[in-house]
């Protein structure tokens, strides 16, 4: 039953939070990263299931692994960006939230670069004449 | 045929199930274009593979390579930031040539000022001063401490301790000091530099100088750098006496 652990930290956090505010922002902000930080932390564990899952139907079916690697690098890239772009957004830094979300974007996008070249080699050796 | 046909549609169903898999699993909706994006290319290119293959062999290798192509020239972006320990040992490096150097430096003046002193002092022409540096540790740091003196002194014209037997094979320049026209004989070649102050004995082409001279030059240098006489050698040039 690790949902309740992890509902009870929230809002146990919480609580703790709006107490906090008051008198010490800065408190309240480092509590309400920690708790995010232990959340990320406590499920990244219960992922890797998930991926293994994952793993299992590529190899059964036999598509090749770097298909799987890109796309797990995709979602570990997501996650990341994900909850970096949290903390510095509680903090209430907007702008510099949005700048971890734009590197995140690119990072994906540059792991599209190898797949978009083969695609394109092969449309351009399907035209006659090349 | 039929084998063929089932094996590209498994491929096509896993790589779709794949996709909706990790559309469930992404955090947020911002990432959702751009992974879209490289999985439906993934899908683009599950769907092609026959025609891959039949144009280009071995694509999956080719997209490997491609792949770690980019990864390489990732990690070569990346900053090289030299760790503590590198910045350390390459401080180390250059103080010791730094120590090194002062050293050289530091026997240069000492030779000339001791042969000055000497030729002021005694009023005799002294050849050459060669002074050797030794290191000694002083708590932390590595402090240089003058280990010995060698003091040449040209060879006399008439001088009767002359007992080694002169080698004229290797007959050397005229001195230019002094008012005396000397015949140096040198046997020993290179090794007429690297003289070691702990041998007392005299090697070829050279002999000890006389003692008055010698304990006078070794007094003034003892008196005027704090060197333990000791370790001050003076020798002359075993001159011919005709």
């Amino acid at each position: 039953m690790e949902i309740i652990q992890i509902v009870g930290v929230g809002l146990i956090a919480t609580i703790l939070i709006i107490v906090v505010r008051e008198q010490k922002p800065l408190f309240a902000f480092l509590l309400a990263a920690f708790t995010g930080l232990f959340i990320f932390i406590f499920l990244i564990g219960k992922i890797d299931s998930v991926i293994k899952v994952l793993e299992d139907l590529a190899n059964r079916s036999g598509i090749p692994s770097i298909y799987l690697k890109t796309i797990l690098k995709i979602i570990g890239i997501a996650y990341i960006v994900e909850f970096g772009a949290q903390i510095v957004r509680d903090a209430g830094q907007e702008s510099i939230a949005s700048r971890i979300e734009f590197a995140g974007k690119v990072l994906i996008l540059v792991m599209a670069v190898p797949i978009i070249s083969v695609i394109v080699e092969t449309v351009i050796g399907l035209l006659p004449g090349s | 045929m039929i084998a063929w046909l089932s094996d590209w549609l498994k491929d096509i169903i896993a790589v779709i199930m794949l996709a909706a898999f990790v559309e469930l699993l992404l955090p947020n909706k911002a990432m959702l274009r751009y992974a879209r994006l490289v999985i439906g290319l993934l899908i683009l290119l599950t769907i092609m593979s026959p025609i891959l293959r039949l144009l280009q062999g071995d694509f999956t290798a080719k997209l490997k390579d491609g792949i770690t192509h980019w990864d390489q020239l990732e990690s070569q972006h990346e900053v090289k930031m030299p760790t503590l320990s590198d910045i350390q040992k390459k401080a180390e490096d250059l103080g010791k040539q730094q120590d090194n150097e002062a050293a050289a430096l530091m026997e240069q003046a000492l030779e000339s000022a001791m042969k000055d002193a000497v030729v002021k002092q005694t009023e005799q022409p002294v050849e050459a001063v060669d002074a050797t540096l030794g290191w000694e540790k002083q708590g932390q740091k590595m402090t240089p401490y003058v280990k010995g003196v060698l003091v040449t002194l040209p060879a006399e014209r008439k001088d009767p301790a002359a007992s080694a037997a002169p080698d004229e094979e290797a007959v050397k320049e005229v001195a230019a000091i002094g008012i005396d026209v000397e015949v140096k004989t040198d046997t020993s070649g290179t090794g007429e530099r690297q003289a070691d102050p702990g041998n007392k004995e005299p090697e070829a082409g050279w002999m000890q100088a006389s003692p008055a001279n010698s304990k006078e030059i070794r007094n003034l240098l003892a008196e005027g750098w704090g060197i333990s006489p000791g370790s001050i050698q003076v020798r002359q040039r075993a001159g011919s006496s005709e």
